[in-house]
């Protein structure tokens, strides 16, 4: 049985203002314009984007796992402002799956198998992690990189409904990547006060 | 973070000449993101640091802004 206090400590308020971000900027995947004419006809672009779209594809995805393994741990650890967010994060990450899920039927085409493409899923095992800070540190690199890659896609405008996608994904990324920097920040902060030795250690074994 | 980042290049290979022939600058993605994400993780490390300690280290968002020209 979990013990936990009947009221929960809502005191970082930092996180909460995160957490409330997260809840008001919510959208839907039905919001995008499906019927938007599609600028893509050909098959090779559609083969194209169905391969470079996969390794999106599946890291959404195993965020979305991760994100959600991390509520429990973060109950466990008291954390409830910081679990609150991550219900939101899960969210988004679960919008982001439907999105790309989506759009793999608007272009007729079917992610590759891990058979055709072991990089990219050997990629998502190296992020999974039960501890928060660790996990959060290797998916500060999966979040940089969707980041950039959506800016880049967006910018290309290849497709008018990917290019919606990705100016939704863009902001939503940028709330992930705030609580990570507010997380990460609070975990050194405690860390430095108990002992600033151990903690410059924990730093460069984070890098 | 360092082991999360070598899992990168493999991924780029794989799907370089896609990225190519449709625009994706990957060279440039993976310099940003060898810097950004690092950057990023130096910030809150030192950021952390700072709150704890009382010091001030100046961390420059420049590296962040490049990346999202
Ligand atoms: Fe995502
Ligand atoms: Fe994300």
């Amino acid at each position: 049985m979990n013990i936990y206090k009947v009221l929960p400590d809502l005191s970082n308020e930092r996180q909460m203002r995160l957490w409330q971000q997260g809840i008001r900027k919510q959208w839907s995947a039905d919001d995008i314009d499906w019927n938007a004419p599609r600028r893509i006809g050909g098959e090779k672009i559609r083969d194209q984007l169905g391969r470079i779209l996969t390794p999106v594809l599946t890291g959404e995805q195993s965020v979305l796992y991760s994100v959600s393994g991390l509520i429990p741990v973060l109950e466990h650890l008291s954390k409830v402002p910081a679990q609150f967010y991550l219900t939101t994060w899960a969210v988004d990450e679960a919008r982001h799956t439907e999105l790309f899920a989506r759009y793999f039927g608007r272009i007729d085409r079917e992610p590759l198998s891990i058979r055709k493409f072991p990089a990219g899923f050997l990629f998502q095992s190296r992020i999974i992690s039960k501890d928060p800070s660790e996990w959060l540190t290797g998916v500060l690199a999966s979040e940089s990189m969707a980041q950039v890659v959506s800016h880049q896609l967006r910018d290309l405008d290849l497709d008018p409904v990917l290019s919606e996608i990705c100016a939704g994904i863009i902001e939503d990324e940028s709330r992930h990547l705030g609580f990570n920097h507010i997380y990460i920040e609070d975990q050194f902060k405690e860390l430095y006060a108990e002992d600033a030795e151990k903690a410059d250690q924990k730093a460069l074994e984070s890098g | 973070m360092k082991y999360v980042l070598e899992g990168v290049p493999p991924i780029i290979d794989a799907i370089r000449e896609d990225m190519n022939d449709l625009g994706l600058d990957m060279d440039k993605v993976q310099d940003i993101l060898d810097r950004v994400a690092r950057h990023r993780l130096d910030k809150a490390i030192l950021g952390g640091k700072d709150r704890a300690l009382g010091t001030k280290t100046e961390v420059l968002d420049s590296e962040i802004e490049i990346a999202l020209q």
